[in-house]
């Protein structure tokens, strides 16, 4: 039976984040680009929870409660601006979305 | 507990709260309580003044400190606030779109600034730049009938999330390494021998990477232009000064608890070379542009750049000369966007055209938009010279000891350079070119006139006597 330690943690939090960044930068859909962005927080939190864990120390479980409620919040304001832009231009392909440009 | 030292931030959080509540309750009477909102702001500011802060170091187990330095980019931020509330009150589009929201997400904004002035301790500063990106997220989308505005929320939204994944990243790998999130404890920790520095410089960079989004760096710098141009006129005003300053209030408080790597101080060659790509990405990258807000994001691109060279260059000199450009730039960058503020009116874009023979239309306008432009640029005797000369002097004192940094000290002049010759051209068109004939009059709010003549009178008094601000500056180092 393998040992499961502080290093199979942050490599599962090193490849969910390494997942969220490809999310973001190879989906065109704003809704998954969106949850690649949750990936990266979680990854996050799965790191400082496991550090917690394994240095005995609590603030990082303190932290990684706080990040939960302010994904919580930015993904209420996402979802609300996604779905004003789907009211205006019926898309959100961010490819299409080029008004803004010099 | 000792609750009355947050009491700035209280009455912030209140003053937006009863905005709210009043907005709600007499929506008749929605602009005169936005003007009180930002009377009120002012009023925090004054009575600042006249308290008296209790000198401990650390407080709240340690997450929250009062020193000089806090309570001076408090008072700075909450100037700021006040001037970007006036133009909110004094701007068309939201005043047809109504309520007092607006006004209550600045002072929220605001609220979060302060903490982040005082964090010491990365929850607090997670939290509070989270406090103040989110509220940035709702004002730059905030006219949502425009579809500009959404574009550049969803824009805004996607890097800033997307900041907040490295920072929170980094900081768990700092907390790794140092077992702890405090910056005293982490300052201690780096001094032992038991921790990993690779560990923990791969977190700082990370942390540093997701600054980098507020302070509009390279990398992440790829929001400005864009969402400068298409976020209501204040909201772009307040992102240029408030949320800059805060970055680098942050930046400098990292720095001065001892939280840069070790390897790093000898020579910080990432900063080095965020700050050089910085400034040239802005100067280049401004030069093709015709729509003045978009123009004023890449400037406010270049000026991070130069931000970021004072603070590469480090030293007492240098870091009291990033708070010196910091505060001469929060009254360019205002007076420009209370310009806009008034000229873009109508669809809140401001082409170059749209400022054509505004020396006519409106003398007070155009003088204004001269004295910032030629401040900005960094043309004698105003405030934007001062500040570009403090921050070459600190590169250049540098330069005595490593000098690597001669170069970047060239690099920034042919920066300013190159910066020079938009900044002109926006010029041209106001005072040069004539006016279309059926261009009238403009009037000017007093509100507005009255940011604009704080505005001209900041940058004017920083040009000529900096030695007030420059020793206040070096004060509130100690």
């Amino acid at each position: 039976m393998m040992h499961v330690g502080l290093i199979h943690y942050l490599a599962v939090s090193g490849a969910l984040f390494a997942l969220g960044l490809a999310c973001i930068v190879l989906r065109r859909n704003a809704l998954l680009v969106f949850m690649g962005l949750e990936l990266n927080l979680n990854a996050a939190n799965l790191a400082l929870v496991a550090f917690s864990r394994y240095g005995g120390h609590a603030e990082g479980q303190v932290l990684a409660t706080f990040i939960i409620a302010i994904a919580a919040a930015e993904v209420a304001i996402g979802l609300a601006i996604i779905v004003a832009l789907f009211r205006r231009r019926a898309t959100i392909v961010t490819d299409l979305l080029r008004s803004l440009k010099g | 507990m000792a609750f009355y030292v947050l009491q700035m931030e209280i009455a912030v959080v209140m003053l937006a709260v009863l905005g709210l509540l009043a907005g709600a309750f007499w929506p008749r009477r929605v602009n005169l309580i936005r003007r009180g909102l930002a009377e009120g702001a002012l009023f925090i500011l004054t009575a600042s003044f006249f308290l008296v802060f209790p000198q401990h170091h650390a407080m709240f187990g340690g997450t929250f400190v009062l020193d000089h330095f806090a309570i001076f980019f408090k008072q700075v931020l909450l100037l700021t606030a006040a001037l970007v509330l006036a133009l909110a009150d004094a701007h068309e589009p939201l005043r047809k779109q109504g309520g007092t929201e607006f006004s209550a997400l600045v002072l929220l904004a605001t609220a979060g600034m302060m903490l982040l002035a005082s964090a010491n301790d990365f929850i607090l500063l997670f939290v509070a730049l989270e406090l103040i990106t989110i509220s940035f997220y709702v004002m730059t989308s905030f006219l949502r009938g425009a579809s500009r505005a959404l574009e550049a929320g969803l824009k805004y939204l996607v890097l800033g999330a997307l900041s907040a994944g490295f920072m929170a990243y980094g900081i768990a790998y700092i907390f790794g390494a140092t077992g702890s999130l405090n910056f005293d404890v982490i300052h201690h920790a780096l001094h032992g021998d038991k921790i990993a520095l690779g560990v923990y410089a791969f977190g700082f960079t990370l942390v540093l990477l997701g600054l980098g989004f507020k302070l509009a760096m390279v990398p992440l710098q790829i929001w400005a232009p864009d969402v400068y141009q298409g976020a209501p006129t204040p909201a772009a005003a307040f992102l240029a000064s408030g949320s800059k300053i805060a970055g680098f209030v942050v930046l400098l408080r990292l720095i001065f608890a001892g939280l840069m790597p070790h390897t790093w101080e000898a020579r910080p060659v990432l900063l080095m070379a965020l700050a050089a790509i910085t400034l040239f990405y802005g100067a280049l990258g401004g030069l093709a542009q015709t729509d003045i807000k978009r123009l004023l994001g890449y400037s406010s691109i270049t000026s991070a750049g130069f931000l970021l060279l004072g603070v590469a260059a480090g030293g007492e000199f240098g870091h009291a000369a990033v708070i010196y450009y910091l505060v001469q730039y929060l009254f360019a960058v205002i007076a420009v966007f209370a310009v806009l503020t008034v000229v873009a009116n109508a669809n809140d874009t401001a082409e170059r055209a749209t400022l054509a023979g505004l020396h006519r239309r409106s003398p007070l306008l155009a003088l204004a938009l001269l004295l910032a432009m030629l401040s900005l640029a960094g043309i004698p005797p105003l405030g934007g010279a001062l500040g570009k000369f403090f921050l070459l002097v600190a590169t250049v004192l540098r330069a005595r000891t490593d000098p690597v940094f001669y170069a970047l000290a060239g690099i920034a002049v042919a920066g300013a350079v190159i910066a020079l010759f938009y900044y002109l051209r926006v010029l041209r068109g106001a005072w040069a070119d004539p006016a279309p004939d059926a261009a009238t009059r403009i009037t000017v709010p007093w509100t507005v006139r009255v940011v604009l003549f704080i505005c001209m009178a900041g940058m004017l008094v920083l040009g000529v006597w900096p030695q007030p601000l420059l020793r206040a500056a070096i004060h509130c180092l100690h």
